[in-house]
């Protein structure tokens, strides 16, 4: 370690660092109806912009600045940073302060969000200039990032927690953005209650990890007093969990399993990965710059970036390892065949995330965890190019996402084609763009690995390879199918596409429903309290549906410069990222060196035997073939155009393509059982056993209790005789009792 | 310095009278002023509220080291029947007793659309505020009781004055119910004097008194079964309170067709039941805790999971809010039962920030049945547009309730159940770890049926285009409100400023409960005239130095 006490400075420059995006968020929820008002509706959003622009820039620039001055300076391997500030919790047995934890991988980590966060700002300034809650918008966003900072800078679990639930809360949000339509609301409910299972993994992981550094517990059932492992009550940071937690997980092996598999279920819901992916094509829902930050590039890694932090936990436990691995697997396959049957471009580039998010569960569980940053880093990059174009290609085509209403965009959005060529051909891994880089790096992975990880007798390294490449196919088809059904296949009938829709008389409509709106009059003389406007403000109600629907008559036009800088820079990104990153294996060295603590790393028996040095050799030349196959088939099949007879369908084409499109049912059916399922169960509870059985015992009680009044009644009757007839009788009685005690 | 000086002989029971004294003046003021009658109870909650605090300042009950008795007063009222007034201060009761005072005044402060029966409300209100102010402070157990039971009265005179027909229905199935249920703690409370006169040949009803020949083990020797048999008749009085399924289903239909000003009763009387486990369960009967707790933990975690399950298809807002209470409750006492450090201070902050979170949902929830005079959930439906402002602080309450990190719900339910794991991961009571895991699913059956809500409000179109004219919320809505969002904030991000005076006495809850007899702490008891003379002592003390 470097002595702090040259870089005094460095501790103030972090705090700021995750502060900045917070007073943004701050100033826009405070005063950005307020600009708007004061300077109006276009210099008001101009400056709303570029000031949400700045706070995530300053973040950046601040972070380059940490770079420059440190990890430049320094080897990599010396340079881990712990930042105290205050206590948050403080507990006699349990103390968690904010802290902040800055090395290799989280400086990796800032890097890309503030710098493909600004970039997505910059972006957002066009792409939501019209939308009337401007301000809501970037105030959410500004938060994501500070979250998503806590989230990779926290020194402790509970604060990483923090992050996690944070940027979870600003996904629901914006997913929920435009509230007016009830299905992006459920889809926004959707994503927080999926991530909430995830949460709750993570949450019992946390628990686990605590339990074994520190217990308070007094007495045990057997009797036995356990004594505390440590005395330092913050024992949820990273420095005492990687300087305590390898000793203890050799004498229990079985607990790292489990811990390994609790935080795997939390960063299985985050990531999106089989079966807690469903959440993310709905997530769709949102504005397409949020689905480019947080459903493509930040939050949704953040789970590659958790077993990346605790990758030493998952170390000791190969079984986890490779579970991690097969889920990986799964959802890469599973993903990227629902892909095929999308119509919507942002579900297929939702399908491709998980898909390639699985791609990096794969490195991670094959023990190169590495590689899996390599490929957060590479698919950041792309994917939010993709995402950016698809939305430039929304915002031209008035906000239609259907696919088959696009094509022969290459006329109208030469810039965003391009631009988006380069994206499908980094995504699909054709050489020396930056996808080829990592995806070649997790195969390699894959083959290489060293790990037992044999599970049920199955070699899971070599599988898990071999199902990377056929992945690799699968990626390539798809992505080339989006590309050419939007950009290629010019004519359907000698007109494009769009064009056969017939136009419809917009405004007419528009009017007919506003008309019925004010021809009724209400009736406010009982609203004593003024609750209600008198009338209504002309700009105060909007529709969220107010853009014009895509017709025969529109003329789709490239989107402004500040979009287009965007893209051009993510673009020159995804071609010469993954190049410089894995140049001499720098990226290998500066995050291998990233643990802050070395530890003896676990003797594992090497039960499987590897032989893939011939794979090995030919990897490049297989994964090429892999690209050109899958490449080659939807040039074939999508180069023809579509079928004449059927109009521009592609619906009706192939059985298969119907399925996938329903997420082969998967996705439906849990909705039908957790959702629909559920609700229809707790009703029956409610009546069955709340208002019947429970409440019925309750009643019943009630009832006994007003029928022994009613017996009782009968000896109250008011009748003089009868209860001189009752008070003789008593006395009879006790006169008999004292009688036959006498004689006892 | 110290230019207030309220630290003299009584001053807490004088404060805490306040309502009453509230009580007799809005009893005095005609029906006509009925905006009178509510400003001035507002002023009297408020009194008591500010009187309170200030007092706590005075004996520095802010930043108490000690988990004994910051403050006790008492009064020997019959002594051959052992009834003595005591009334004391600790780590325990102290924000309750804050906390009750802030709900009276927020509930008066929103009634403000009431148009009719407003002295009722007011004082009904007020006695409330008198009889949970009481009911906490209070350590003798007559006088608890009789506390604990005159909470009923304002309840019952709110829900059946207000509800209609129906709502008299279920007050009188909650007056039934609840008092029922403490009529075993009577009985309970006369045995515990008997055992006390046993053990120490004086009859005694004093909580001190009693808790001391617990502690070292004279008054239950080895008479485990009559323990046993005493804790039920106390679990069952607060069971009912808690409410703890199944002994819940007086609530939903209370909740149901209670008034506006009544989030009071949501928010604090269910404090009554955790209350009541934390401050005498547990002390009282420490040998037989640890053959309940696996039956208290499972019940618990059934109120979450069946709470919270039941809410999420709930038609009626308030029925909503009913069950998630009972879930949220179970978190509260799954805390406390579940014995480890971590789980009781969780316990016990998260019943804190449920008189918070609920107090605000309850608020703004009232807020809206003045605008709209509806509860069906149905009837709502796209308002973020028209109120944007109550729009989010409705979502910070609803946050707050899911338990998210940076507001006060997180700290309290992830102690809690943290405090589970840890005990069950030690297989202690025959606890398992996995019931952490169990109980967990609150936080997502939480997240479902809070998000309905709030979806069910603020999302999708309007459902009555009526609705298009709403205004947003008023100014003093929006500070009253504002408030609430600040304690959200300020224990989300710091929550050692109620720690660290709960701290101490869970502490020493926890060791009364762990240890065996003899080696359990016991609670100072000194006269009126010691308390005196150490107070003056510290405050001569400090005067000095100030010079």
């Amino acid at each position: 370690m470097i002595s702090l006490e040259n870089y005094n400075w460095l501790h103030s420059v972090i705090i700021l660092m995750v502060l900045m995006p917070f007073l943004g968020a701050l100033f826009q929820a405070l005063y950005g109806k307020l600009t708007e008002c004061l300077l109006g509706v276009k210099s008001g959003r101009w400056l709303l912009g570029s000031l949400a622009f700045t706070f995530v820039g300053t973040s950046f620039g601040l972070a380059l600045l940490v770079v420059k001055d440190i990890f430049l300076k320094h080897p990599a391997d010396v340079c881990c940073f712990r930042f105290t500030y205050f206590d948050w919790i403080n507990l006699e047995v349990l103390r968690v302060p904010v802290e902040m934890f800055l090395d290799p991988l989280s400086i990796t980590m800032v890097l890309l969000i503030t710098g493909v966060g600004s970039l997505i700002h910059l972006y957002s300034t066009a792409y939501m200039s019209d939308d009337a809650e401007y301000s809501r918008f970037f105030t959410y966003l500004n938060m994501f990032i500070g979250f998503m900072l806590i989230l990779v800078l926290s020194n402790n679990l509970l604060l990483l927690f923090v992050g996690w639930e944070g940027v979870g809360l600003c996904s629901y949000l914006l997913i929920g953005f435009w509230y007016k339509n009830l299905e992006n609301a459920k889809a926004a409910n959707k994503a927080f209650i999926v991530n909430r299972i995830g949460d709750l993994g993570l949450l019992l992981g946390i628990f686990s990890i605590a339990f074994l550094l520190h217990s308070t517990y007094g007495i045990n059932s057997a009797g036995n007093v356990i004594t505390p492992q440590i005395l330092d009550p913050r024992w949820l940071s990273y420095d005492i969990i990687f300087g305590l937690l390898p000793s203890i997980l050799t004498s229990y092996p079985d607990y790292a399993t489990a811990i390994a598999l609790l935080l795997f279920v939390g960063a299985m819901g985050k990531s999106a990965q089989f079966p807690l992916y469903v959440w993310l094509p709905d997530a769709m829902a949102g504005p397409t710059p949020v689905s480019a930050l947080i459903h493509a590039a930040t939050m949704v890694t953040s789970g590659i970036f958790l077993l990346n932090r605790m990758h030493m936990v998952f170390e000791f436990s190969p079984y986890a390892s490779a579970i991690v691995s097969v889920v990986g697997a799964i959802t890469a396959v599973w993903a990227a065949l629902i892909a095929f049957g999308q119509t919507d471009i942002k579900k297929v580039l939702a399908y491709s995330t998980v898909s390639q998010l699985g791609y990096m569960f794969m490195a991670c569980g094959v023990g190169a965890y590495w590689v899996g940053m390599f490929h957060v880093l590479t698919h950041a990059f792309f994917k939010a190019l993709l995402f950016l174009g698809s939305g430039a290609v929304i915002y031209a085509m008035a906000h239609e996402q259907d696919m088959r209403r696009y094509g022969n965009l290459w006329r109208y959005l030469p810039v965003t084609g391009i631009c988006m060529m380069i994206g499908t051909f980094a995504i699909a891994g054709i050489p020396l763009l930056s996808g080829f880089w990592s995806k070649e790096a997790i195969l390699h992975a894959a083959f290489e690995s060293s790990y037992p990880a044999n599970l049920l007798g199955v070699d899971v390294a070599t599988l898990v390879g071999w199902t990377g490449v056929f992945v690799a196919i699968l990626t390539s088809a798809y992505m080339f199918r989006m590309h050419l059904l939007t950009f290629g296949i010019p004519f359907v009938n000698g007109a494009e596409r769009w064009r056969l829709i017939p136009a419809h008389d917009h405004h007419h409509h528009h009017s007919e429903s506003e008309g019925a709106v004010e021809s009724e009059k209400y009736d406010f003389s009982d609203d004593t309290f003024n609750f209600y406007r008198r009338e209504l403000c002309s700009h105060g109600c909007h529709h969220s549906d107010e853009h014009h629907a895509l017709d025969k008559n529109h003329e789709p036009k490239e989107v402004p410069y500040s979009m287009q800088v965007v893209l051009v820079i993510l673009a020159i990104l995804s071609i010469f990222g993954g190049f410089f990153l894995h140049q001499h294996h720098f990226l290998e060295h500066f995050l291998s060196s990233s643990s802050a603590v070395s530890w003896v790393k676990p003797e594992i028996l090497v039960d499987s035997y590897h032989d893939n040095h011939g794979v090995l050799e030919s990897l490049l030349y297989i994964s090429i073939l892999a690209v050109t196959i899958g490449m080659s088939y939807a040039l074939i099949v999508y180069s023809r155009g579509l079928p004449e007879k059927e109009g521009y369908n592609e619906e009706k084409w192939s059985r298969f393509r119907l399925f996938a499109k329903d997420g082969f049912m998967f996705d439906s059916s849990l909705s039908r059982i957790f959702g629909r399922g559920g609700y229809k169960l707790s009703e029956g509870f409610w009546y069955v056993f709340d208002n019947f059985l429970i409440d019925g015992i309750v009643n019943m009680f009630g009832k006994l209790s007003s029928i022994c009044g009613e017996m009782t009644r009968f000896f109250q009757n008011g009748n003089i005789r009868f209860y001189i007839f009752m008070m003789s009788l008593a006395i009879l009685v006790i006169i008999f009792y004292i009688l036959k005690g006498g004689l006892n | 310095m110290n230019s207030v000086c309220l630290n003299i002989p009584g001053a807490l029971t004088y404060i805490s009278l306040l309502p009453l004294v509230g009580m007799l003046v809005v009893s005095a003021i005609p029906n006509m002023y009925s905006r009178v009658q509510r400003a001035l109870g507002m002023f009297f909650t408020l009194s008591t509220l500010l009187g309170h605090v200030l007092f706590f300042k005075c004996i520095g009950m802010f930043s108490v080291d000690t988990y004994h008795f910051k403050w006790i007063e008492r009064v020997t009222m019959v002594s051959d029947l052992g009834f003595h007034y005591v009334v004391g201060i600790d780590g325990l009761n102290f924000w309750l007793v804050l906390a009750t005072s802030l709900l009276s005044f927020m509930a008066l402060l929103c009634s403000a659309y009431e148009k009719t029966k407003m002295k009722t409300l007011v004082n009904s209100i007020l006695l409330l505020q008198l009889a949970l102010i009481g009911a906490f402070i209070s350590l003798d157990l007559l006088m608890f009781f009789i506390c604990f039971e005159l909470t009923l009265v304002p309840v019952f005179l709110l829900v059946s004055m207000w509800g209609g027909e129906e709502g008299s229905r279920a007050a009188l199935k909650f007056f039934v119910y609840t008092f029922t249920g403490s009529i075993f703690m009577l009985a309970g409370i006369i045995v515990l004097g008997l055992m006390h006169r046993c053990a120490t040949g004086i009859l005694s009803f004093n909580y001190l008194d009693i808790q001391s020949v617990v502690a070292n083990g004279a008054l239950w020797k080895t008479n485990i079964q009559l323990e046993k048999w005493i804790f039920w008749s106390f679990a069952i009085a607060f069971m009912v309170k808690s409410p703890m399924v199944p002994f819940h289903t007086w609530m939903p239909r209370l909740y149901k067709y209670s008034p506006a000003g009544s989030m009071i009763l949501s928010a604090v009387v269910l404090k009554l039941g955790s209350y009541g486990f934390l401050r005498f369960c547990l002390p009282l009967f420490p040998d037989v805790i640890a053959y309940h707790v696996p039956w208290m933990v499972s019940l618990c975690i059934a109120s979450i999971v069946y709470g919270g399950f039941l809410a999420v298809s709930q038609r009626n807002i308030m029925g909503i809010m009913a069950y998630s209470s009972i879930s949220h409750m179970g978190f509260v006492l799954l805390g406390i039962f579940s014995l480890s450090y971590n789980g009781m201070v969780g316990g016990t902050i998260q019943q804190l920030n449920h008189i918070i979170s609920t107090g605000l949902i309850m608020m703004l929830l009232s807020m809206l049945f003045a605008r709209k005079d509806s509860r069906k959930l149905s009837e709502y439906g796209g308002l973020k547009a028209q109120m944007p402002i109550f729009a989010a602080l409705f979502l910070i309450a609803m946050l707050s309730s899911v338990g998210l990190p940076g507001t006060n719900g997180f700290i309290g339910e992830f102690l809690s159940l943290q405090g589970l794991f840890e005990t069950g991961a030690a297989y202690a009571y025959g606890l398992e770890p996995f019931l952490a895991g169990v109980a967990g699913l609150g936080l997502i059956i939480a997240a479902c049926y809070l998000l309905r809500l709030f979806q069910g409000i603020f999302y999708g179109d309007l459902s009555n285009l009526k609705d298009r004219y709403l205004r947003d919320i008023k100014p003093f809505e929006f500070y009253a409100a504002g408030v609430m969002v600040i304690i959200i904030f300020l224990i989300g991000f710091n929550p050692s400023i109620v720690t660290k005076t709960i701290e101490p006495s869970i502490g020493a809850v926890r060791e009364m409960v762990i240890r065996p007899a003899g080696e359990r702490p016991t609670w100072k008891r000194c006269e009126w005239e010691e308390w005196h003379k150490m107070c003056n002592g510290c405050n001569k003390r400090e005067v000095r130095g100030d010079n």
